[in-house]
């Protein structure tokens, strides 16, 4: 029971996706472009109707990695998006919550074709990387609900999950 | 008994500081933040605090009650009343908890239903809908604004110019020229910066593309709403590569701040409609867990408050019960109608008073009647030697005078017989075999009575601890009386037989003494052990009456009954006398 308890508690639904990254340098700069399959669960969708505020994050690690040795973390950054349901103009507002930027969407599919690309996104200068050194960027993607507590998520057992994960996505800097 | 109190302390120690952290938690529970939606992390702390207290008291008091269930199955002293008690507390602290509970479960369901109301609901539809026509309304009139302005726009010459005089007539407060690269070809803006131009998406412009038009309603960081719109210019182009105008429009700010107040407000109802049955689920298991918490803390308390409660009664129950006998007691339960403890109390209080004033009546009649049988015995002895007269009269006198000494002979046995009921003995315990001792009493009375047959049965081997002296008393009495019962007998027979018993208590030892005489009266039976009770016809009716009395310091028991031929005593001691306790 405590066992079942915990992992109501700590699962958050992973689905498996394959998504694709690219990296390229501009004025000095490297920049990611990301392709991921983003498909909201039909719950997530719910919510969102409901009034919930979803949030999408994307985690960049940008590692060296070495032979035989522990691999090395250069540097890392997030870029976080809000998702919400403007009542008013019946319209998905999608908020960076980085550089305060926003789009408005007039349906999920719009939101998922937004997400579906994510392009420029300023990774590392280039001055501090080793042209001759393996570097590798993993993106992890996730979904979560704001504002509501992990216990009340856990105690929403019978329905699906509103957060979710997405597969870690794995490509080479300098290819 | 040392490491059960030091336990004992050590559990309240714990519950002690079980119950502090419980009531701290409870209370800090009661004032943190009530977001039903955000029950954070010190919240859900709090809640296993209490959860922990919970299972960590959940013990303890299944260990109370089961030792409060295992006393009252023996039997023990106090322990019926004990648990009557804490069964009457923890159903006075059960029942209106439980009760209580549901109804603040009823009245949190119905509260928080109220949210998902429907009238609310409506009430809510009703406003967007309102403000969603009148920005729909406004909305359209920027696309129509932003389109005229398209069509006169035929150049890039002097298009800051023409761009900032269209601003201004059409109310706009951006206007700016796109191209599909996304880039900034021209902008007239009420604000100075020109970096706030907010630059469409690559997904903007393909709507644009596509449906010749695209709006939105961008909301800004002071909460305004701004309307954008995007249209393509048709009259010319750069490079052969499309351009787009977009122009934003301000809405008015009390219209903006009450759109914003009411889209607010609709989500978050919104939201707590579609987390509601997870909140109610959250305040009936914290109040679960704080119902249950506190009805096991009364439950506790319930325990402990009927143990001191009755520790008082208990004490002065053993106090009365060692002077009386709990035969007398069990007797008398009949006459007050109870067997509780209380009854119990009531009745060693009614058996101490009548044996103290049995004690107090034959001390002063010990007393009265010694004092003058010394005089009167030497006057006797006296007179008989100082007669002189003719041999029929000294005859005579002789005859009269040693009447009156035996006599006065009986009187004393009868003062020693008193003497020996009023006042106890501090016994002198040592071990011994008690089928010597029975023996021995068989050897003084069987020369005397040799048509009587004795048999003794020895299941019994061991020693046991007693006062030889006082149970050597005992069993002659009982011997005495055995044999004045069966002598009239045709075959008179004098069995005894002793065997081990055991019980929780420990072990005993049990010696059954069974006569083929006449039997006790019914009667007699009922109040044998009372002193003057006896069928004898020259009995004092006090031999019982000591039996008893020895018996009960022994902190034994003793029955008697009347079997299919003659009369039945048993009587149970204890093997040992450290730490002993009565019988029942």
């Amino acid at each position: 029971m405590l066992m079942l308890f915990f992992f109501l508690f700590f699962s958050t639904q992973a689905f498996a996706n394959l998504g694709a990254g690219n990296s390229y340098v501009k004025d000095g700069v490297y920049f990611s472009d990301v392709q991921l399959p983003f498909k909201l669960q039909q719950q997530q969708i719910e919510a969102l109707d409901s009034g919930l505020t979803l949030r999408f994050q994307l985690s960049f690690s940008i590692v060296d990695i070495r032979n035989w040795r522990i691999d090395r973390d250069i540097g890392s950054l997030s870029q976080a998006y809000s998702i919400r349901l403007n009542a008013f103009t019946g319209r998905y507002m999608i908020s960076n919550l980085n550089i305060g930027t926003k789009a408005s969407f007039s349906s999920i599919e719009e939101v998922e074709v937004f997400f579906s690309e994510i392009k420029n996104i300023p990774l590392v200068d280039d001055s501090i990387l080793d042209i001759e050194k393996n570097y590798s960027v993993i993106m992890e993607a996730e979904i979560s609900a704001e504002g509501i507590s992990q216990w009340i998520k856990t105690l929403s057992f019978w329905r699906e999950n509103l957060d979710t994960e997405f597969e870690a996505i794995e490509w080479k800097l300098l290819d | 008994m040392e490491t059960f109190r030091l336990s004992s302390i050590k559990i309240r120690k714990i519950v002690s500081v079980l119950i502090f952290l419980s009531i701290a938690s409870l209370i800090a529970l009661l004032f943190s933040d009530d977001d039903p939606t955000e029950f954070n992390r010190i919240q859900v702390s709090l809640l296993a605090v209490n959860i922990l207290s919970f299972f960590a008291l959940l013990p303890v008091v299944a260990l109370s009650a089961k030792n409060l269930f295992h006393d009252y199955k023996q039997k023990k002293l106090g322990a019926k009343l004990r648990f009557r008690m804490a069964l009457a507390f923890s159903g006075l602290a059960l029942i209106p908890a439980i009760v209580i509970f549901f109804f603040a479960i009823n009245f949190m369901n119905k509260g928080i239903s109220v949210w998902s109301d429907a009238d609310v609901e409506k009430g809510l539809s009703d406003a967007l809908m309102l403000g969603r026509s009148a920005l729909d309304e406004r909305i359209q009139d920027g696309l129509f604004a932003t389109s005229n302005i398209s069509i006169q726009l035929k150049g890039m010459e002097n298009i800051t110019q023409l761009l900032e005089n269209q601003r201004k007539e059409n109310d706009a407060i951006q206007l700016s020229l796109i191209d599909a690269d996304l880039r900034l070809l021209a902008s007239s803006s009420s604000q100075v910066d020109q970096s706030s131009v907010r630059v469409p998406t690559a997904f903007e412009i393909n709507q644009v593309a596509l449906k010749q038009s695209w709006t939105s309603l961008d909301s800004t960081t002071d909460d305004r709403y701004l309307i954008r719109v995007l249209v393509p210019v048709i009259s010319f182009s750069l490079n052969e590569k499309p351009i787009y105008l977009q122009a934003l429009y301000s809405l008015d700010p009390k219209l903006s701040m009450m759109a914003y107040s009411v889209e607010e407000t609709y989500a978050r109802y919104g939201m707590l409609s579609f987390m509601k049955t997870p909140i109610q689920y959250s305040y009936a298991l914290t109040l679960g867990i704080v119902v249950m918490l506190s009805l096991l803390l009364a439950i506790y308390g319930s325990f402990e408050f009927a143990d001191r409660l009755v520790k008082p009664i208990e004490s002065l129950e053993k106090q009365t019960d060692k002077k009386t006998d709990s035969e007398q007691n069990f007797s008398n339960k009949k006459e007050y109608g109870e067997e509780d403890e209380i009854a119990v109390l009531v009745n060693s209080f009614m058996a101490a008073q009548k044996e103290a004033a049995w004690s107090d009546v034959a001390k002063r009649m010990a007393h009265e009647i010694n004092n003058p049988l010394t005089p009167i015995q030497l006057s006797a002895e006296r007179i008989q030697k100082k007669f002189i007269g003719s041999p029929q009269e000294k005859e005579f006198i002789e005859a009269s005078t040693k009447t009156i000494i035996t006599q006065v002979d009986v009187l004393r046995d009868l003062v020693s017989a008193f003497s020996n009921f009023a006042e106890r003995e501090k016994l002198s315990f040592s071990k011994i075999d008690i089928n010597n001792l029975i023996e021995e009493s068989i050897q003084l009375f069987s020369r005397q009575h040799e048509n009587i047959s004795f048999d003794i049965k020895k299941d019994h081997t061991g020693l046991i601890e007693v006062d030889a002296n006082k149970i050597q008393q005992v069993l002659n009495n009982l011997l005495l009386n055995a044999i004045d019962a069966c002598n009239q007998a045709e075959k008179p027979a004098i069995n005894f037989e002793t065997k081990t018993t055991k019980n929780n208590s420990g072990k005993y030892c049990q010696i059954t003494i069974n006569d083929n005489g006449q039997g006790f009266d019914e009667d007699i039976i009922k109040n044998a052990f009372e002193p003057y009770q006896t069928s004898k016809e020259h009995g004092k009716g006090l031999g019982l009456a000591i039996v008893k009395s020895i018996i009960d310091e022994h902190k034994g028991e003793i029955n008697i009954d009347n079997s299919n031929v003659g009369a039945i005593i048993k009587i149970i001691l204890p093997i040992e006398q450290e730490n002993r306790e009565s019988v029942q």
